[in-house]
């Protein structure tokens, strides 16, 4: 299962990606393209990793599966420890994967 | 170089003897209405740095005694004025609430129309005028849906540049040197920035440089003495009107000063444009209200800032914070927006 976005993040696009704010933390967090496109395909655009993964392989055919899943993963991972996003249905947090 | 004229020594810090209703009869400046920031701020108190303006106002200032109870308030956020004085920010269902230590409230209502004043025990008029012009008109323009940075900037021919960062990292000295080279002072301290038709606009602030003791020593000699942090600042006196900027204009870029060592094969300048997402953090980093908007209004100046990144160039400027190299880096600028302001 994907992690959702934390109810106090806001997403802000900008011209070459993303910037995240945590408004109770008041933490920001900049995001690449791709990490925007990443954000943008959380719940409830997608339910699951594959879904994203294959989302963004059809964007990114040059990129190997498993370099991008990796990415995502990793990613995924920062936004988690940053308090950006949290595990499905807990307030706490979850593992990914 | 042009010597700078310096104004008559003002007061160090703030005094703290006088009542509303004395300053409003010893200042120098009788009551009127005055241009600041591109508009035109109504007031019983003096302005004796602005020029007067005729026609309607943009800000009108009124005294209260005593000051209106707050309805459900929210503290945004607390900053430090001075050593022993502290300025608190609060958001109520009217508006917006300044409470300082020494001067008193300020109330800013109908969306930085409408702003009140209620004097506080230990008001004099000097940190009055300060607090009105540092904060409360940013404060009034923050409502009205502007972007107010923390910064300095001129106009090379018609188009604005803007110049960001912490205190001592040259920001007055770099415009002041600007100046004295063709350029026109839009603002010392409060760079306001709106969006229209797509493109952001700066409004001038005060036109009034203070400098540190060295900088202020080498823009009078027009040569280069050291490069240390001086005792305090010094207000310099009005420019002339010719080398003010008393309009908005479109800005065409902010720099973000970032100070480094001379290196034997680095130009004394040299400037990266940082990608929108690093620009709008540079942005929100160097908000002119920032401690005191706090979370309460972190969402808004993070919509603000980022459409603001996207609509114009933000560098990382690094430079050489050495008088000596000063006029390589003022013609390094010339030449970049020289350039860029030719049909």
């Amino acid at each position: 299962m994907l992690p959702v976005a934390h109810p106090e993040v806001i997403y802000r696009p900008v011209a070459d990606g993303a910037v995240l704010l945590h408004t109770g933390q008041e933490v920001y967090f900049g995001l690449n393209v791709v990490g925007a496109q990443v954000w943008e395909l959380l719940p409830p655009a997608c339910s699951t990793l594959e879904e994203v993964c294959a989302t963004l392989g059809a964007r990114y055919p040059d990129v190997p599966t498993a370099t991008l899943r990796a990415d995502v993963l990793e990613l995924l991972a920062e936004l988690e420890r940053s308090g950006l996003v949290v595990g499905p249905g807990t307030a706490a947090g979850s593992r990914l994967e | 170089m042009t010597p700078l004229p310096v104004a008559p020594a003002a007061p160090a810090g703030r005094a703290r003897a006088d009542a509303a209703a004395h300053i409003r009869a010893q200042t120098a400046a009788p009551a009127g209405i005055y241009r600041v920031f591109g508009g035109a701020l109504a007031s019983p108190i003096g302005f004796p740095e602005l020029p007067r303006t005729p026609g309607a106002a943009d800000w009108v200032l009124e005294t209260v005694d005593p000051a209106p109870a707050p309805r459900d308030a929210v503290l945004l956020g607390t900053d430090d004025v001075e050593a022993d004085v502290r300025v608190h920010l609060y958001r109520d269902a009217d508006g917006y609430r300044l409470v300082f230590d020494d001067t008193g409230t300020f109330e800013v209502l109908a969306e930085g129309a409408r702003l009140t004043w209620a004097a506080g025990p230990r008001a004099d008029e000097r940190s009055v005028r300060l607090d009105v012009l540092g904060r409360v008109l940013p404060l009034a323009m923050h409502a009205a849906g502007t972007l107010t940075l923390h910064g300095s900037a001129v106009a090379v021919g018609g188009s604005g540049i803007g110049f960001l960062g912490p205190k001592h990292f040259g920001k007055s000295t770099l415009s002041q040197a600007l100046v004295a080279a063709g350029a026109r002072l839009a603002t010392d301290d409060a760079l306001p920035v709106a969006l229209a038709g797509g493109t952001a606009w700066m409004r001038p602030g005060v036109p009034a440089a203070r400098l540190w003791g060295d900088s202020l020593a080498w823009l009078r000699a027009g040569r280069a003495e050291g490069s240390g942090d001086g005792g305090g600042k010094t207000t310099l006196a009005p420019l002339p009107a010719a080398q003010i900027v008393d309009e908005r204009v479109p800005l065409a870029a902010l720099y973000v000063l970032a100070p480094r060592r001379p290196e034997p094969t680095a130009p004394p300048a040299r400037r990266a444009r940082l990608p929108a997402v690093q620009a709008a953090l540079a942005l929100v980093a160097h908000a002119k209200l920032g401690p005191l908007l706090g979370r309460g209004e972190a969402a808004l100046m993070l919509d603000r800032a980022s459409r603001v990144a996207d609509a114009l160039p933000v560098y990382r400027l690094e430079l050489v914070r050495d008088f000596a190299h000063l006029p390589a880096v003022v013609d390094a600028l010339l030449a970049w927006h020289r350039e860029a302001s030719q049909p």
